[in-house]
Formats: C-alpha cells, structure tokens, sequence
C-alpha cells in the first residue's frame, strides 16, 4: 500500500516535471534556447562597476537580440512599449509624436541591435532618457524584438485604419 | 503617538490571526450569505446522499438474489421500460428542479444586500494579484491597496469587480459565494462578515501559470478599528526615518520599482503593480502566497521569477546594500 | 526720421483720443438691441484700440495689445486694394519646426522668435534687405526637445521697458536688451527632468512679465509665475492644483458658480497625492484689464488624460483664473470642464471686449474654448452670459448656466479599457491655442476652428518622472462635412454663426483683423488668405513654402506703409507628422493627431520661413 501511494507521488511528480519542461521550450518556441538569453542577465557575467544592463558586450556592439524572430517575446515588448510609456513619445502603434518614429527606415543612432539597446540603455542627447539600471535587460530585448516587428505581417497590436475625410 | 504605538500591537494580532487561519471552507460561514449557502450546501449534500444511498441500495438489491429469480422476469415487459423512465429520468428531474427551486431563495438572498451598503470596494483582478479600491460618496477619496480586504463587521459592503486582463473569479468561501470578473465588465455584489476575523479567499477561475497563487486576505475588524485602518490606509507616506530607510527610498525611485507601483507622497506613481503606499501593514506578499516578513520579502525582491514564474514582476540584479535597505524602506511603510 | 517720429505720435494722440470713442460708442450702442453686423463706427473710430498698445504701427504684445483683440489700427489695406498686396521680403529662420506664435514690431526693428533652440533675431527694417541687427541664441538644452509634447514650438517674445523677454523649451525666461541684443537676465523656472517645459508667449503689464509653464501631458503641476522686469526675480507663483496658500486663494476669491466655492478644492477634488502631478499647465495666452485690474489666463488639462486615474473635479484644471496682477491673488475663477476626460484643454486666449447684450454693455471675456463651446463671460465676476458651440459637438449638449456645468452625454464619457467612439470635438478642440481675433467695428469675433473627432480610450499608465503621463489611445478623424477646419466669424452678443469658410486642413493658424475690414488667416497647407472682414468673402491668397501655423501681424514700416506678417513652417501638435516625419500608417501617432492628418505630407514640407507683404 505505502509503496504503491510513492509510486503515484513520483509519477504526479515526473509529471509536472515534463510538464515544466514542455513550458520552457514554449517560452522560447521561434528563438534560441532559454539558456543565450539567460547568459546576458546572470549576475556573474555583469562586470563589476557596471550596472545591470550596460553589459560590456553591449558597449563593444558584439551581441546579437537573443529574441530574434520570437513572436512571444514581440507581444511581450508590445506589453512593455506599453507599460513603460514608450507610447506617449513615440506614438500609440510607435508611428511617433514626441520622439521619432520607430516604424520608418531612419535610425538616428544606428540600426543594429546593439544600437537599439545602448540608444534605451544609456538615453540620446535629443530628449531619449535613460533607461538603464530601470527597465531589466531581458525586457529591453523583448522592446527590440517587438520594434523589429513593426510593418511586418508579425506586427502585435497593429494599428487601426486610419479614417479618411469623405472628400 | 497613540496611534503609531497601538499600530504594531495591531500587527501582531493581526499576525496571531493569521496563524490560526485555516484553509477556506464553506462549512464554517461567517456572515448570514454565507450561513445560507452553508445550509443550503448541506441540504445539498443530504439529498445527494440519500440519492445515492437509494441508488447503491437499488444495484445491490439484485446483486443480492440468484440469477434465476429474475431469468423469467421478462426484461423486455411492461414493468421494465416504465422504471427506467420513472426511475432515471423523471424522478432525477423531479429531484433536480425541485433542488433548483429550493436554491433559488437562497440564491435572491443572497444578490441583494439586506441594506443599502454604505461603503464600496472596487475589487479589479490582475495577472496574478487583486488590485482593492476604497470608495466613499466623496468622488475623489480613494485608497487603493492590494490583496487584502478590510471591513467592518456586521455591515454589508458593496464590492464592484471588475478584471484589467482575464476572467478571474473572487471567492471568500467563507463570507459569500462566487463573482466572476469580467475584462470590459463590471460586476456588482456584496461582502458581510458576522464575526471579526481573518479569512481567506482564492480566484476560483482558471487565469493561467499563477492561477493556484492568486489568494486574498479578508480582514473583519469593528468600525472602530476599520476606521482608523482606512484613515491610516488614506495617507501618504512621510519622508524615511532612518538612513537605511532612505537608501531604500532612493533606490525605490531611481530604480525599476518606481515604474510600475505607487507609493503616495512620493514620486511613485506607477500602476501596473500593487501600491505600496502602506505594504508593510499588510500579511502577506505575492497574492496571499508567502507572509509578509523581512526574510520573504528580501526573497520576493531578489528573485520574484524563482518564487512565482511568470509573473510580472521582473527579476532584478540588485546588491546586497540595496536590497536590505529596499526591504527595511517597505518594511517601514505601516 | 522726424517726419516718421512726428506721425507716430499724432497716432498715439489718434489712439488715445479712438479709446475714448470707442467707449463712448459702445455705451450709445447699449440702446442698440445687438452687434449690428457691418455697422460702421463714427469717424475717428478706425484706430480706436485697447490700452496696452498705444502705437498703431507697432506690435508689442503677443496679441498686439493687453485686450489680446488682434485687431490692428492700421488702415492702409483695405478690402478694396488687398487683391494687390505682394512679397516685400523674406526671411528664413533655418528651424524646420512648427512655428506658431508672432514677430513683434517696435519702432524699426522686427524681433522674430524660433522654435527650438529659441534664437531671436531683431531685422532692421529700416534697410530693404532687413539684416539682423543681431541675433540671440540661447543654450536651450537640447534634452528639452524629449520633453515637449507637441513639437517644439514657441509662442513669440513680448517687448516691454525696452526689453524683449521670450521663454525657452528648456525652462528659462530670458531678457535681452532690445537694441543691443545684450542679455540682461535669464531666470531658470522649469525642470525638463520633471518634463517642464515652456513654449508660451510671456505677457508683460507694467513692471512684470508673467510666464507659464507647459507638460500637463507629463504628469507635472501646472503654475504661472510673476517676474520682476527689472531683474527677472520671481514676484509671485501660483499654482494650478494644491492647496489653496499655493494658488494664491484667500479671502477675496469668489467664483461665480457654487461647486467651485470650498477650503483647498485643489486638493478635495483629487484622489489622495494625484494633483502633485495633475497637470493643469498655463501654457496659453495671458491678458490684463487695466478697468478691473485683473490678469486672465487659463489652465490646462489634468493629467493623466486616462480619467478613472483621477476621479473627482480635478480643479483647478481647465480654468480660466482672474488674478491681481500685482499680488498674483486669484479674485474668481471658472472651470468649464470639471473632470475633463477628453483632453480639452482651458488655456485657450481670453479677449477682453465691451460688447452690446440684451440691450447693456457687459464687460466681457470672448473665450473659444477647446471643448466647442464659444464663452462670452462677466470678465468682472466669471458669470457665463452665454455658451454656444462654434463646431460639431456632442460631448456635451450645452452649458447649464445657473451652474456653469456642462450637461454632458453619458455614452460619450471616456474611461480605462473601454473605446468610446465618435467624440466631437476631438482632443485637438473645437480651436487649438491659435488665437482668435476681435474687430470692435465689425463687432465680429474671428475664430480658426478645427472640426475633428475622435475615438478615444483611456489605459494604464504609470507616472515617470519626465515621460508622457497619458494613458490614452487615441485616433482622431475629419469630423461631420469631412472639412477638417473652418474660418469662423461669430457673433458674441447672440452667441451664433455669422459666416464660415470651410477649409481642408484645420485652421491652426491664428487671425489678424484690421481697421481696412480685413481678416486675414492662414492654413495649414500654406495658403495665407485675406478676406472681407463683414462678408467673408475671400479677396486675396498666396501660397508660402510650408503650412502656417503662425499669427499673422500688421505694422507700418518706416516708409510709412502698412505691412502683414506671417511665420511660415508647418509642425505643432497637428502638423508634427510633417516636422516630425511622423509615420501616416499609425493613426494613433502624436497622441492621435496623425490620424486625422496623415495626408499632410503630400502637401507641405517643413522649413521655417517669415513673409511680409505689402501693397
């Protein structure tokens, strides 16, 4: 009897361990394994003196979104875009207002990935401030990866039709 | 000075209670809703029993006899086909509307609050956290906590619910029976408690990873003591006392805390998580999950994706200095 | 020199002398049973003009004189010789941002104020090349320009004791010495780490000069300020929201209407802590009765523009306040949108008029309102005579005038979570800051009006400090006609429509009418159009570089002619999709201003440019 009720346990145990495991591989589904995105923010890879979030690597632009192309991770960044007032400067689908447009082809400060994350990272001298040591680094990927989003058929969230004058 | 003295002697039963609170169960009511859901529940379970009772005893019975008593019954006759349809679908109709009419009273008793309730709650559920929201006839007062409920006792309280993401579904077994919070949707009922206590509640409706961890704390007080509670709830933070506090505080600004909670009388003013105006004077931490001490509250801080994953907060990198000094800042705000 | 020294002052004898008579005429109008349309005044009249601007041919003052009338003494155009006015010269600013605001005239010199960076230039006009006598260019911080929420701009300089004083994006006051150029002070006021910023035109009455600050869209606590001339100090503050010590309410504070009677309603009519960050910025235009001794000016909306995150009256957004010059004490004030939930701002330029009403001549404040409800109030006790809408309205069915609250309509009431659809106006108003025009001889009050809706949804947002504190997703259309602006001319005494031009761009545009019965107004897509200041009838048109959003301005030159000038150079919050290069695929964009205008681009580029035109 006893033995029979520690099998069930370990099964319901084995159980929810794949069902874990078959949850992490969600999260990550279209994009590299958890681990590359996990490498970035652990706190023994930050150099001393640095806060979280300027990463050495950064700095020298040799890195690479570990979300690339992850439809999660975009609908994620729309959520942050969102929460972290992205939308008032720079425009409720990120057409603009206050700061630039982030669904044209100019990139003020650079284009690459490592651009796009120092540029939320350390602020621009025209009005961007700084978000570093705020907005954790991981979030700051899943901003990037939504904003690569934009005019693609991925787009989250994308904008309403504009009404035209009937003239 | 009386008021920040008898404070922590509140706490600490409050704490007391905590202890002895015992997992929610609708068999113990503690308001008059709740007692009519309890009978009715009871009623409920002896019908349900007798039904079951007289079936076992039906497939017994021909366990019981030899086969050959029955082999000449003829199956196919006149009698059988009757019983069936007497016995398993009209009689189980008779019972289930029967039972569906008798809940009914119970049911209208309890919609509608005995009286006009003077107080409302707002009560918005959140991925995976309840957000609570004071109201008085004055439109601008507003007090807004998180996951934990305080009332007075022996009042009806009205409580609008409402959801900022999925449905959710707020259940105090104890006081009242179920609402579902509806995104885009208000729904209106209400809360009593008889006797003062701490109770808990759960959401009752699948709203994802978290589901299991989204509890609510109900604290029954006298009016006296709610009243002081609430005004002490209204005010805004004073400037930190002590250095660590200070530490605390500034981290709290200059880092990522201040862009998603509000702390009154600060510069915070974030709304995505719970306020913190007052979290110190709260039970627990993490949607009734862990208890409100210095050690789960470092813990929550340090890593909330290791305590409860996928939740919105993020994990954050902080040093040692700044997390015990953020911890002692939170700890402070009674 | 002295033959032009001599005409001036026979036209301030002239100016002084047509006050006279302009009162006396409207107390003879008191029998009259209304405005009489096209009446012409007694001779004399045509340089009749309010106090605060005493030389015809200049333009002091933002809206030339204390009254903010617009209106110009000056005679030499007229309806019948307009269709010949040319070019007389130009001159590029080298900005490409929005330039609204107005040049200034005093004496030979013209002082033309940019946006952002705020340069000054003073061009002699004594010389036909107009070169820069000299030039300002103050070290406006360029993290400002993060901080404005509706391009860059800046409303104009005002000249008083022989200095020009204009405020910068990133929170100064600065005086300069106006014949030499010579900074005399410079007064820090603002914090863009808190997204303060200032884009107002300062106003000047005696021996102060009253600023205000802008960033009701950034979760700052709105104020006006009174400095010291002389030295730039700070004379008084008083703030928009908070306790009654910090706007200046004491005793002698009576409002007309009952629900803005109470002990700190700045505070009382604000969820706990929420009005530290209301908003409610003075970033309009400020006039000054020298009868009643009063300061007026309004106050803008209380942020967030999410409403369910401030529920209550959230005063003293979306006010107008009359204040003591001297002492900043407020004496009434009056919200015309309690609990604003559609972003209709209260900044919006007072004109102080004496028009005929019912047979008497009341004192009155002419106010079109963002909200699309024209006020003619009591400038002596903020009583509402009336309010009619000047554009498709339906937020509100009218304003109830024994309370001087609007009778709102429930289904257009905005909240968090939730789109309400077909809101008129939109957040951009019935008429944006462009400033309306008064002519005391047509008795018609000229108003650039936008007809825009909206769907609008209020969101979840969080207050960080120096970024937008909105919460609200917005996109706005043309509204009813599908004409998206309309040139108004409006009769006050009966609060009604005399004429409209219907125009394709809203008119953001302010208007100058002068003592030749003509109106003039420019449109977005850089039409800058003269028109019969009785009839409407167009009479003259020239297309400029970009689209305006200036305020047109008129003065004689030293050859003793009359001049028009305009700023050119598309942008503001309508026109940022241009200065801006916003994206015409977000509707939602500049807080959802580009929907309404996303074909914007196919007609003007940017480029700040001045225009003068002459006969």
């Amino acid at each position: 009897m006893a033995t029979s009720r520690r099998m069930v346990i370990c099964a319901l145990i084995l159980f929810a361990c794949a069902c874990e495991a078959n949850e992490g591989r969600d999260v990550t589904k279209g994009g590299p394994p958890a681990g590359v995105a996990q490498s970035n923010v652990t706190p023994d890879t930050i150099p001393a003196g640095v806060m979280p979030g300027i990463h050495e690597r950064v700095i020298l632009g040799d890195v690479k979104n570990p979300y690339t192309n992850s439809p999660a991770a975009a609908r994620e960044g729309r959520q942050l875009f969102l929460m972290y007032n992205c939308v008032g400067c720079h425009g409720g689908r990120a057409g603009g207002g206050m700061g630039p447009s982030l669904r044209d082809s100019a990139w003020s400060y650079g284009s690459t990935d490592a651009d796009l994350f120092a540029t939320i990272v350390e602020g621009r001298p025209a009005g961007m401030p700084t978000w570093g040591g705020k907005i954790p680094e991981d979030q700051i990927w899943k901003l990037i990866a939504y904003v690569r989003t934009l005019r693609t058929p991925q787009e989250p969230d994308p904008p309403p039709p504009s009404i035209q004058p009937n003239r | 000075m009386t008021g920040s003295r008898r404070r922590p002697g509140s706490m600490l039963l409050l704490l007391m209670l905590a202890a002895c609170v015992q997992a929610p169960s609708f068999m113990r009511p503690a308001s008059e809703p709740a007692h009519r859901i309890a009978v009715l529940g009871w009623w409920l379970i002896a019908i349900a029993t007798i039904v079951f009772v007289v079936v076992m005893v039906l497939l017994l019975v021909p366990l019981m006899h030899r086969r050959q008593e029955i082999a000449h019954a003829d199956v196919h006759g006149g009698g059988g086909e009757r019983m069936i349809l007497i016995g398993g679908a009209l009689i189980p109709a008779i019972i289930l509307i029967a039972v569906f009419l008798f809940s009914l009273p119970t049911l209208s008793a309890t919609i509608t609050p005995s009286s006009r309730p003077r107080y409302t709650i707002e009560v918005s559920g959140h991925q995976w956290w309840w957000e609570v929201t004071y109201h008085t006839a004055d439109p601008s007062f507003r007090v807004t906590t998180a996951n934990e409920i305080h009332i007075p006792v022996g009042e009806d309280i009205g409580v609008r619910v409402n959801s900022r993401d999925v449905a959710h579904s707020f259940w105090v077994p104890e006081l009242q029976g179920k609402i579902d919070l509806i995104p885009g949707q208000t729904n209106t009922f209400w809360l009593r408690a008889d006797k003062p206590g701490i109770y808990r509640g759960q959401c009752a409706e699948y709203c994802g990873m978290q589901h299991a961890h989204m509890g609510v704390v109900v604290v029954a007080q006298s009016a006296a003591q709610y009243a002081d509670w609430l005004r002490g709830q209204e005010a805004p933070v004073t400037a930190p006392r002590t250095t660590d506090d200070s530490l605390g505080a500034q981290a709290f600004q200059r880092g990522a805390c201040s862009l998603c909670h509000t702390i009154r009388g600060t510069d915070a003013h974030g709304v995505l998580g719970p306020d913190l105006t007052h979290v110190g004077s709260r039970l627990t931490l993490a949607a009734g999950m862990i208890p409100n001490t210095r050690g789960h509250l470092q813990g929550w801080i340090a890593n909330a994706q290791g305590v409860k994953p996928g939740v919105a907060m993020p994990t954050l990198y902080l040093d040692a200095t700044s997390l015990q000094a953020l911890a002692a800042y939170l700890e402070s705000l009674r | 020199m002295i033959e032009r020294k001599g005409r001036r002052a026979s036209m301030l004898v002239a100016g002084a002398f047509g006050a006279l008579l302009f009162a006396v005429a409207c107390s003879k109008d008191s029998s009259a049973p209304a405005v009489a349309v096209g009446r012409t005044l007694p001779a004399g009249s045509t340089t009749s003009t309010f106090p605060g601007a005493d030389k015809p041919g200049e333009w002091n003052q933002p809206g030339r004189d204390w009254a903010n009338t617009r209106f110009s003494p000056l005679d030499g155009i007229t309806t019948a010789n307009v269709a010949n006015l040319k070019v007389a010269w130009t001159f590029s600013t080298g900005v490409l941002n929005g330039h609204e605001g107005q040049p200034l005239v005093v004496g030979s010199t013209m002082y033309v104020t940019t946006p952002w960076p705020n340069i000054t230039y003073a061009l002699d006009l004594a010389d036909a090349h107009a070169p820069a006598k000299w030039a300002f260019a103050p070290p406006t911080a360029a993290a400002s320009k993060g901080e404005a929420c509706c391009d860059v701009v800046n409303r104009g300089a005002v000249y008083s004791n022989g200095k020009i004083i204009w405020n910068l994006l990133d929170g100064h006051t600065v005086a300069v010495d106006a014949v030499t150029g010579k900074q005399l002070w410079m007064t820090t006021l603002a914090d863009i780490n808190k997204g303060e910023t200032m884009t107002m035109a300062p106003f000047a009455v005696k021996n102060k000069v009253f600023v205000g600050v802008s960033g009701a869209e950034m979760g700052i606590r709105g104020w006006i300020a009174a400095l010291d001339i002389s030295d730039g100090h700070v004379v008084w503050k008083a703030y928009s929201t908070g306790p009654d010590k910090d706007v200046l309410i004491g005793p002698n504070f009576k409002p007309y209407y009952a629900f803005m009677r109470g002990k700190d309603l700045g505070v009382t009519t604000w969820p706990s802590d929420q009005w530290k960050i209301g908003g409610a910025s003075v970033w309009g235009w400020v006039t000054y009765d020298p009868e009643t001794n009063l300061l007026f000016y309004g106050t803008g909306n209380p942020g967030a523009w999410n409403p369910d995150l401030r529920p209550g009256d959230n005063l003293w957004s979306m006010a107008i306040f009359a204040r003591d010059p001297d002492t900043g004490e407020a004496k009434w004030a009056y919200q015309m949108t309690p609990h604003d939930m559609w972003d209709y701002d209260g900044i919006n330029e007072n004109i102080v008029a004496d028009i005929p009403i019912d047979g008497q001549t009341r004192k009155v404040l002419l106010h079109a309102e963002r909200n699309g409800f024209a006020y003619v109030i009591d400038r002596t006790n903020g009583q509402v005579i009336n309010a009619q809408p000047f554009v498709f309205t339906n937020w509100a069915t009218g304003i109830d005038l024994n309370t001087g609250r609007p009778n709102r309509v429930p289904e257009k009431e905005t909240r968090q979570g939730v789109t309400i659809r077909n809101i008129c106006p939109s957040s951009t108003g019935g008429k944006d800051q462009q400033p309306t025009a008064f002519s005391s001889r047509t008795g018609l009050w000229y108003i650039p009006a936008t007809n825009d809706c909206m769907d609008y949804e209020g969101t979840a947002v969080s207050y960080i400090a120096g970024t937008p504190y909105l919460g609200a997703d917005v996109r706005m259309y043309a509204g009813p006609g599908g004409n998206r602006g309309e040139f108004i001319a409006w009769d006050p005494g009966h609060g009604r429509k005399v004429w409209g031009i219907k125009e394709n761009f809203p008119v953001w545009s302010g208007v100058l009418v002068t003592a030749g019965d003509v109106a003039f107004y420019g449109t977005m897509d850089g039409w800058f159009k003269a028109v019969d200041a009785r009839t409407g009838t167009p009479l003259w048109s020239f297309k400029t570089g970009s689209g305006i959003i200036g305020n047109p301005i008129a003065y004689t030159g030293p050859d003793g002619k009359e001049y028009v000038a305009i700023l050119t150079g598309v942008g503001g919050w309508m026109g940022a999709i241009v200065s801006a290069n916003l994206s015409p695929d977000d509707p939602t964009a500049a807080l959802g201003a580009t929907g309404a205008s996303p074909d914007l681009k196919k007609y003007v580029a940017p480029g700040g440019m001045l225009f003068v035109f002459g006969l």
